[in-house]
């Protein structure tokens, strides 16, 4: 008891208190895309997304890259960049951070299991396991350095307590703990707490089953990032397979070799790019590309966000789409 | 959302910040040290007018040392000074004999004759001072003896009524006496007078400056 009481009297965030924070926990959220070489930010107040920022990694107190890599020197301006933001949108000045991270293929992991393939009763013991022994639940588990890891139901929800049956498919994610614990140490001196830290892949994949047509069809998706493709089939809804590839076309070739397999009937093809490439031209004809055409109708609304000049312009690139999501759950 | 892969460490820090019951203790907190507030602001002026106490103490007690040592050299004066203040008493017990004779030979009316005047000290009370011990009077004795002629009249009683007036609050006439003889008639006249009285009824006139001395 009174070690609960010094260790509360020396950590208790005062200038979280003073500022607001002994009335109120309705903060803004501060969406941050980390990409290997870039830093995107959504700005989102009680109402959802209010700014946009598309090129913080310029910044001198911009939050590590997905490479590991601080921009520049942390922290040597006067203000914190998180302080910088909500004071250039009016919001109040206690914020918490989401991360949306692109990580590069060894620092980061997918998988479709069941509890009872991995020999594991609950939730909670797969990811003590996980934790202490991953060679123990994966078999051959190459990395030496220790991930991080989370586990989410078949749909893919990012709110909800996961607690599947033991043979209910359950979709496995983690990314290195390095890369975890600097994006908390950066949050730190900024005086912000942290929403969740989310591989950029799963993020996508939680967004198309809420707003594509996955209930009514199997759905194969692709999700194109800077590091490589990763694809995943929906089973009505159902997230049943998941798997990393080098490029768009390795991962719908994957995915048709697969389908039988799966059992899917007459699935609908889906492409989420993080960028427009060229790699377009060598998929599917049926396929529905997921960009800035046709995500107003599927997201039912167009993003009209203020940039750093003040002005409000229209941001419908997919990944403003999946921040300003993601704000709201 | 639920926190996907945020450390445990971090999660327990932000529970301060969102469990109600963390927020709770630290209102209390804020609150028991704002009412502290008017302690402090107390304590501090205490503690600044201690110290110009203890500023002003330390300056009086080096005047006072300089004030010691010019004493030193003024020690002897001092003393004789006391020495004057210690014959108080005395010098306040005495009867200015010149005015009081002054006094007499203005009131004396021109048929009167006199032929004694004595004036004489009484009730004399021992004063110690430094010097010894000295007999003060408190009471002066004023006695006036002469003749008028047999058809003056109350002349000597004018002049006794004349005298008292003049002389200090509390004086009175002891005695008057009258011897009938042709062709005069002999008088006397007693009265007694405080010694610690003032006599401007006399003449006497106050010294009003020291330089006058």
């Amino acid at each position: 008891m009174l070690d609960d009481i010094s260790t509360f009297l020396r950590e208790m965030p005062v200038k979280y208190y003073l500022a607001g924070g002994l009335w109120s926990t309705t903060e803004p959220t501060l969406a941050f895309f980390i990409g290997q070489e870039k830093i995107e930010a959504l700005v989102a107040g009680s109402r959802g997304g209010v700014g946009y920022e598309s090129s913080l990694e310029k910044d001198n107190d911009a939050p590590p890259l997905a490479s590991g890599q601080s921009s520049f020197a942390n922290g040597t301006g006067s203000r914190t960049l998180s302080r910088k933001l909500t004071s250039r949108y009016r919001l109040r000045r206690n914020v918490k951070h989401l991360f949306v991270v692109d990580a590069d293929k060894k620092d980061r992991f997918f998988g479709v299991n069941t509890l009872e393939r991995l020999r594991q009763r609950s939730v909670a013991s797969a990811l003590e396991e996980m934790h202490e022994n991953p060679q123990q639940i994966f078999g051959s588990w190459p990395e030496q350095t220790p991930f991080r890891w989370a586990i989410l139901n078949r749909e893919i929800g990012l709110g909800r307590d996961t607690s599947p049956r033991i043979d209910e498919p359950i979709l496995i994610f983690g990314i290195a703990d390095e890369l975890c614990a600097s994006f908390e140490s950066w949050a730190g001196t900024q005086g912000a707490s942290i929403t969740a830290i989310l591989p950029l892949s799963i993020a996508v994949l939680a967004w198309c089953n809420a707003n594509l047509a996955t209930k009514d069809r199997d759905s194969l998706v692709v999700v194109a990032t800077g590091q490589g493709a990763v694809s995943a089939a929906f089973k009505r809804r159902s997230l049943i397979y998941i798997s990393q590839e080098e490029s768009v076309a390795d991962a719908f070739s994957a995915l048709e070799r697969e389908v039988d397999a799966l059992e899917l009937e007459w699935p609908a093809r889906y492409l989420w790019t993080l960028n427009n490439t060229e790699e377009r031209r060598t998929i599917p004809e049926e396929l529905v590309i997921i960009d800035e055409e046709n995500i107003q109708g599927i997201s039912g609304e167009s993003l009209a966000l203020q940039e750093g000049h003040g002005k409000k312009i229209k941001h419908d690139r997919p990944i403003a789409h999946l921040l300003n999501w993601l704000v709201k759950q | 959302m639920k926190p996907h892969l945020v450390s445990k460490e971090v999660l327990a820090r932000q529970l301060y910040r969102y469990s109600p019951a963390y927020r709770l203790a630290a209102f209390l907190l804020f609150g028991f040290l704002f009412l502290q507030v008017p302690a402090v602001v107390w304590l501090i002026y205490e503690r600044q007018a201690d110290q110009d106490r203890r500023t002003r103490a330390g300056q009086l007690a080096t005047e006072a040392a300089r004030i010691a040592s010019d004493r030193k050299a003024l020690a002897d004066t001092e003393k004789k000074l006391k020495r004057i203040q210690g014959l108080a008493p005395v010098l306040r017990a005495r009867l200015p004999i010149s005015a009081v004779l002054g006094k007499i030979e203005q009131l004396a009316p021109r048929d009167l004759a006199l032929s004694q005047i004595v004036i004489d000290a009484g009730e004399f009370q021992p004063v110690q001072i430094e010097t010894g011990l000295f007999q003060v009077p408190h009471q002066i004795s004023i006695v006036i003896a002469g003749q008028e002629t047999a058809q003056g009249g109350d002349a000597y009683k004018h002049l006794a009524g004349k005298l008292l007036e003049s002389l200090p609050p509390g004086s009175k006439i002891a005695d008057t006496s009258l011897a009938e003889g042709q062709p005069f008639k002999t008088f006397r006249l007693a009265l007694n007078a405080p010694t610690d009285g003032n006599y401007f009824g006399l003449g006497v006139t106050k010294i009003l400056t020291q330089n006058s001395l």
